[in-house]
């Protein structure tokens, strides 16, 4: 009958809006939740003949697949780009903005004028403690960096374990939400935030690892990398990282990030490449390529700095015939002072200028006893850098240095080196001239009248003379952190002006050889920064390596800033897209409720109404 | 769940209102500091790279700055001390000229003294120190590079100072003094004259007639007037012999005592004095007492009173002896003797093969009658001739050489009459005349010994003291074999117990030796050494005239006088200026530093205002803009808080009842 139907329909309807009611309670209750979607509910109209009648159906979340991908994209770009920023924002502030006191230039410039005011004093005390006080300045500044850069390295570890940890924990989570997703079973109430549980986690986890994310009918999810290893695929793979115990600067390759997959596979994801963007790449980023590029900078410098100092140049004898020629084992042919002998990482410098006019230098670097021996490569100003033993007679040496450049491609024609009685002998032919050739040694001793001095030791063995070997890792890994004043200096720093005993208290000969080393001794540093960044590599004297490297952090800091911005504002835009689409209007919920109410109010008074006609029919009837 | 600031539903509004508020900061600090980037990272890559390059250029012309600042206070020092140096040297120059011994002899008598203040007030500029910093030592500049004047003049502990070095110097030089007796001297004959009496009256006899006896010793005046003696008279204690008194007209003086008083005789313990002048002035007496008892000892003579013969010759021998023992002249290492046979008439003059004393250079003559000749040796000789007697008015010139180098002429005049310094009596016959020039020659080298010799003795001593290279030389007596001062061969390096007087840098470039960078390529030396060859020249004459004194009673000070201040006229002569290392050469190198230094302030001074500019240019914000900037944002935040707390409050759930 008609009235029952009305009544069956009012009832349906009140069911539907007390369903409705019950979804926009939760909206506005969860309007400011993050990760909330909005749900509406799906009111079916339900309609045979007469009988149309409301029925609630589906609780229907906000949700664009395309919209969502896009934002699962760009979370690991601007999370990667604000780990770098945070780090390389704190490395800034150490390096120091250029002209303020403590920074690296200014501290590198007042040595190099303590310097100039002792060529114009040597006999006042006060100029020689400055020079001594601004050099100590000069090595802390280089140890705390250094030191920095390895504590941030530390921290760039430790993160990397946490981060790991809730990335493990993340998928677990995920990995069960994806079990309860597919249970069909699940009451659709539970069904609904269950999977914003699973959005808000696949935003955690995309943070920290690139993903692409897979929606399946079911609601659950496969996650794999955008490089294509799987992630989570019914089963979760876990990540595993060893951390490296201790990070200092001759560590390059620390701490193991690995992936077991479910299969029982592991994959190291930093030696495979396998993380693009997100937090844990960006980490991994700093702690091996970054910061430790930042630290061979500084090890370049304070590299340069000890040389600088302690370089004694002995030139060759020429000859008749445009030649010249040394005995490499005592280059001074016994006139004092002696040239300190050859260790490793001393060099000879030939420059010669080419057929084609070109001035060249060629650079042996002596490497005896280091195996295997070390690959010779051309460096930044086109140089070739040769290792070879030079301690070994010249005959032998020679016949070695003549294979080498013949084994270059293109092989150097022009300049042939041979053996003179014991001596080393090079000659141009064929329109190469030899300009000059110096054998290059390190001082070991403060007065024996070289005019080097040994200022900077290096603290392995307790204080020892920096020759920039290359045995073990290189005695340049790190150098920056272990640089230090010797101590017998600045126990008497008149040792800065005597060069030997008997010199005068007002010669300057030692300050001016060092004021000029500053201004002529020129470095190439074989260390390149990795292609991303530039391939950029420090060369030219110490003052040039010193603006070179503010320079190129400051703009890579800067870059990383700015990147870090960018990416924010992208992010904003779509958070606000994200906030249109998914978020909770209050104003259109409260809309709605007044809606709701008024329905519900109309639907109560059709079932009051109803139920009085009801009544009076049955009160009509029944006498 | 984790509240996320990068999850919806963050409000993009207010997001964009805290960027503001950022700005805000950002403005404000930039007010503040007036610099556009507060940390290296803000700083823009061209800005940055410009910063960096400009402040290391700042930092360079601070630094030349700086030195250039240092110099200039040194240079001004110097220039001081060298001006203070210029005055002392033309003062010392026109101080005094040979031949003007000032008013009651103030000029030469003052000498010393002035010239003592002078190299007192040369060694204290030499020393002088500016903050600490010893200027003229070259490149030793922690300590005084000059002794003070007390110790280079009188040494110190075991050095000898200059005084010592002089004074072995000038006997090494001078020479043995000889004696009257090696020259031949005295010349005493046995004669018979007239006799006279106590009063030197003639004795007449009965007629009248002078009474003439014999056994007069008669003491010749010859030779020994030319040295400076001068005969004055015989005493008697008693009157029984008689003094002959000097002949009046005789020429050189002659002086005797008569013994022939027969029967009157001299009685034991009378005496016979001589009376005479010694050539520095004083007076000197010989007392011979007669004695009978045979033999005589000394200063007494045997007396025979029956035959005055006897007496006479005794007395004659015994004043020969006495006599003989005087004091003559320093020949200066030279040997000047009568030739032996087969060479006749002739003098002979050697030299000695030692760096003292006079050098025979070379030896001229004018007269016909006299040959002159010269062997190389070794050793050097030169022979004087006389084949007859010269004309009065002849000469023989000798060229001298002396140990300091310049040279001195010794004239020999041929005289009639008795000699005096320079001049040889010519003699009955070429031999007396031979013998004559050779003591003539002999006087005039003692004479010129005390002067020009002495002169250029104190001048050496004080060039091998203030030796350029740092070792004094003293004269040699160790040997071996060990020889006495006067005979000394040779010098040796006195380093170990002598005065050291510099002991600043050695050698190697003066200007050098201090030097500053002013600029990247200029690079100036502005040091001094003590020891250059113009500071040392004025040294080595201020501290000769220091030592040498010229007393009012001695006779050589005129000369000695007129020698040393001729050498300091020439030493401290304006010719000098031209030498290296001179005081006006070395100030006027000082005055070209000190003016490239100047012009290097002002290209820098000019530089560096260019450069502050640029960076200021670089890194700094307009102050005005800023605030402009400041103003807009603070509008458009205040709209910005209006709009959002409007919105906050248009929310439907205000309107419902």
């Amino acid at each position: 009958m008609g009235l029952t139907v009305a009544i069956g329909n009012a009832l349906a309807g009140l069911k539907a809006n007390q369903g409705s009611l019950e979804v926009l309670s939760r909206n506005i209750s969860n309007a400011g939740t993050p990760g909330y979607h909005k749900q509406s509910l799906n009111v079916i109209e339900v309609g045979r003949g007469d009988n149309s009648y409301v029925r609630v159906g589906q609780v229907s979340r906000a949700f664009d697949q395309t919209l969502q991908n896009y934002y699962t994209k760009q979370l690991p770009d601007s999370s990667y780009a604000n780990t770098r920023a945070n780090f390389l924002d704190r490395l800034q502030t150490y390096l120091g903005k250029p002209g303020t006191a403590g920074s690296l230039d200014t501290t590198f410039g007042s040595l190099q004028t303590s310097l100039d005011a002792l060529a114009t004093s040597p006999d006042n005390y006060a100029a020689r403690a400055d020079v001594v006080s601004k050099a100590q300045d000069m090595v802390s500044t280089l140890n705390r960096l250094t030191t920095t850069i390895q504590g941030l390295r530390q921290e760039a570890e430790s993160k990397i374990a946490t981060s790991v940890g809730e990335l493990n924990d993340q998928l677990k989570a995920l990995q069960e939400v994806n079990l309860g997703l597919a249970d069909y079973g699940m009451d659709q109430n539970t069904r609904v935030s269950m999977l914003d549980q699973r959005d808000r986690l696949v935003s955690q986890i995309a943070e920290k690892i690139d993903v692409r994310v897979d929606y399946r009918d079911d609601g659950t999810v496969a996650l794999s990398t955008r490089s294509g290893m799987s992630l989570l695929d019914v089963k979760r793979s876990i990540f595993e990282f060893e951390p490296s115990g201790g990070m200092d600067a001759s560590s390059t390759n620390s701490g193991k990030l690995t992936l077991l997959t479910p299969s029982g596979s592991r994959v190291d994801l930093v030696s495979n490449n396998v993380m693009q963007s997100g937090s844990l790449a960006a980490l991994v980023e700093l702690r091996d390529k970054t910061l430790v590029d930042a630290q061979r900078q500084l090890d370049d410098i304070a590299a340069a700095l000890a040389k600088t100092f302690s370089t004694v140049q002995t030139p060759a004898t020429p000859v008749a015939g445009g030649g010249y020629e040394i005995d490499l084992a005592n280059p001074t042919n016994g006139v004092a002072p002696l040239a300190p002998s050859y260790q490793n990482g001393d060099d000879l410098l030939v420059a010669y200028r080419d057929a084609s006019g070109a001035t060249r230098n060629i650079r042996v670097v002596n490497s005896a006893g280091t195996v295997p021996p070390p690959a010779n490569y051309v460096d930044a100003n086109g140089d070739d850098v040769f290792y070879a033993d030079l301690t070994q007679p010249s005959a032998a040496l020679s016949n070695t240095l003549n294979g080498m450049m013949a084994a270059k491609t293109p092989p150097i024609t022009g300049v042939a080196f041979s053996d003179n009685a014991g001596k080393l002998a090079v000659t141009g032919s064929g329109g190469v001239t030899i300009n000059s050739m110096t054998a290059r040694t390190t001082a070991t001793a403060d007065q024996d009248g070289n005019l080097a001095l040994p200022l900077f030791l290096d603290a392995n063995g307790n204080g020892t003379p920096y020759t920039g070997s290359i045995d073990g890792q290189g005695q340049k890994t790190g150098f920056a952190g272990r640089i230090q004043i010797n101590a017998a200096i600045v126990a008497d720093n008149t040792k800065l002006v005597k060069y030997d005993g008997a010199a005068g208290s007002g010669d300057s000969a030692r300050v001016d050889y060092i004021v000029n080393q500053f201004k002529t001794m020129k470095f190439s540093s074989e260390y390149r920064a990795a292609p991303e960044l530039g391939n950029f590599r420090l060369n030219g004297t110490l003052g040039d390596m010193v603006t070179q490297t503010v320079d190129y952090q400051g703009a890579t800091i800067s870059d990383a800033l700015s990147k870090s911005d960018a990416q924010g504002l992208s992010l904003d835009a779509l958070t606000s897209r994200m906030t249109e689409t998914y978020g909770v209007d209050v104003n259109e919920e409260v809309a709605r409720l007044m809606e709701l109410q008024n329905a519900y109010a109309a639907n109560a008074r059709v079932v009051s109404v109803v139920q009085e006609l009801l009544d009076t029919l049955m009160q009509s009837v029944g006498r | 769940m984790l509240v996320n600031k990068s999850m919806f539903p963050v409000q993009a509004g207010y997001n964009v209102i805290s960027k503001m508020n950022d700005q805000l900061g950002k403005l404000q600090t930039q007010l503040g500091t007036q610099q556009k980037a507060s940390s290296l990272a803000e700083m823009i890559g061209g800005d940055r790279a410009n910063s960096l390059s400009l402040r290391a250029r700042l930092t360079k012309l601070t630094a030349y700055a700086d030195n250039m600042t240092t110099v200039n206070m040194r240079l001004n020092f110097l220039d001081q001390a060298f001006t203070s140096l210029s005055k002392i040297k033309s003062e010392a120059r026109t101080a005094a000229t040979p031949g003007s011994y000032g008013e009651n002899n103030l000029v030469m008598v003052n000498l010393q003294k002035t010239s003592q203040d002078r190299l007192s007030l040369v060694i204290d500029t030499l020393n002088a120190q500016y903050g600490g910093r010893y200027l003229m030592g070259g490149n030793v500049t922690d300590s005084a590079p000059v002794k003070s004047y007390n110790v280079i003049m009188n040494g110190q502990g075991g050095s000898a100072g200059l005084q010592t070095v002089v004074n072995e110097r000038k006997q090494a030089d001078l020479g043995r003094s000889l004696t009257l007796g090696d020259l031949g001297l005295p010349k005493v004959d046995i004669v018979s004259g007239p006799v006279r009496d106590g009063d030197g009256k003639p004795v007449t006899d009965a007629t009248g007639n002078p009474v003439t006896a014999q056994n007069t010793v008669m003491l010749k005046g010859d030779g020994m007037e030319q040295l400076g003696y001068k005969l004055n008279s015989f005493t008697s204690s008693t009157t029984d012999v008689w003094a002959v008194a000097p002949d009046p007209n005789g020429n050189p003086t002659q002086i005797g005592v008569s013994f022939n008083q027969f029967p009157l005789s001299p009685s034991p313990g009378d005496t016979v004095t001589l009376n005479f002048t010694k050539p520095d002035g004083t007076d000197g007496s010989i007392t011979l007492t007669a004695t009978n008892t045979a033999p005589a000892g000394p200063g007494q003579f045997v007396y025979d009173p029956f035959d005055e013969n006897v007496t006479a010759q005794n007395f004659q021998a015994a004043l020969q002896t006495e006599l003989s023992g005087l004091e003559g002249p320093q020949l200066g290492r030279l040997d000047v003797t009568q030739a032996a046979l087969p060479a006749t008439n002739t003098t002979t003059i050697t030299q000695n093969n030692t760096v003292f004393g006079y050098q025979l250079s070379s030896v001229s003559t004018d007269s016909s009658k006299i040959n002159v000749a010269q062997n190389a040796g070794p050793p050097a000789t030169m022979d004087v001739k006389f084949a007859a007697n010269p004309k009065a008015g002849e000469s023989v010139s000798f060229e001298l050489k002396l140990p300091d180098g310049t040279t001195t002429t010794m004239k020999m005049t041929a005289v009639l009459g008795a000699p005096g310094p320079g001049e040889f009596q010519i003699g009955a016959d070429a031999a007396e005349t031979s013998a004559n020039f050779t003591m003539g020659v002999q006087a005039t080298l003692g004479d010129l010994s005390k002067t020009t010799l002495s002169a250029a003795s104190t001048y050496q001593a004080s060039n091998d003291f203030f030796s350029a290279d740092g070792h004094p030389m003293r004269v040699d007596t160790a040997g071996p074999p060990p020889v006495a001062l006067e005979d000394a061969v040779a010098l040796r390096d006195g380093s170990a117990d002598t005065v050291i007087w510099y002991t600043g840098q050695q050698s190697g470039n003066a200007r050098l030796s201090a030097t500053a960078q002013i600029d990247d390529t200029t690079k100036v030396g502005y040091g001094v050494r003590a020891n250059e060859d113009g500071l040392l020249q004025m040294v080595r004459t201020l501290a000769s005239m220091s030592i040498e004194s010229y007393p009012t009673d001695d006779v050589t000070s005129k000369g000695r006088f007129d020698a040393m201040v001729e050498r300091q006229m020439s030493n401290l002569s304006s010719d000098t200026a031209a030498m290296d290392g001179s005081v006006e050469g070395i100030s006027l190198e000082l005055g070209v530093v000190k003016n490239s230094i100047g012009n290097t302030t002002e290209r820098n001074t000019a530089y560096a205002y260019q450069l502050e500019t640029m960076l200021t240019d670089v890194e700094n914000v307009n102050m005005e803009q800023t605030a402009m900037e400041l103003l807009a944002l603070k509008t458009r935040l205040e709209a910005s808080y209006q709009t959002t707390a409007s919105v906050a409050q248009l929310s439907l759930v205000n309107y419902l009842r």
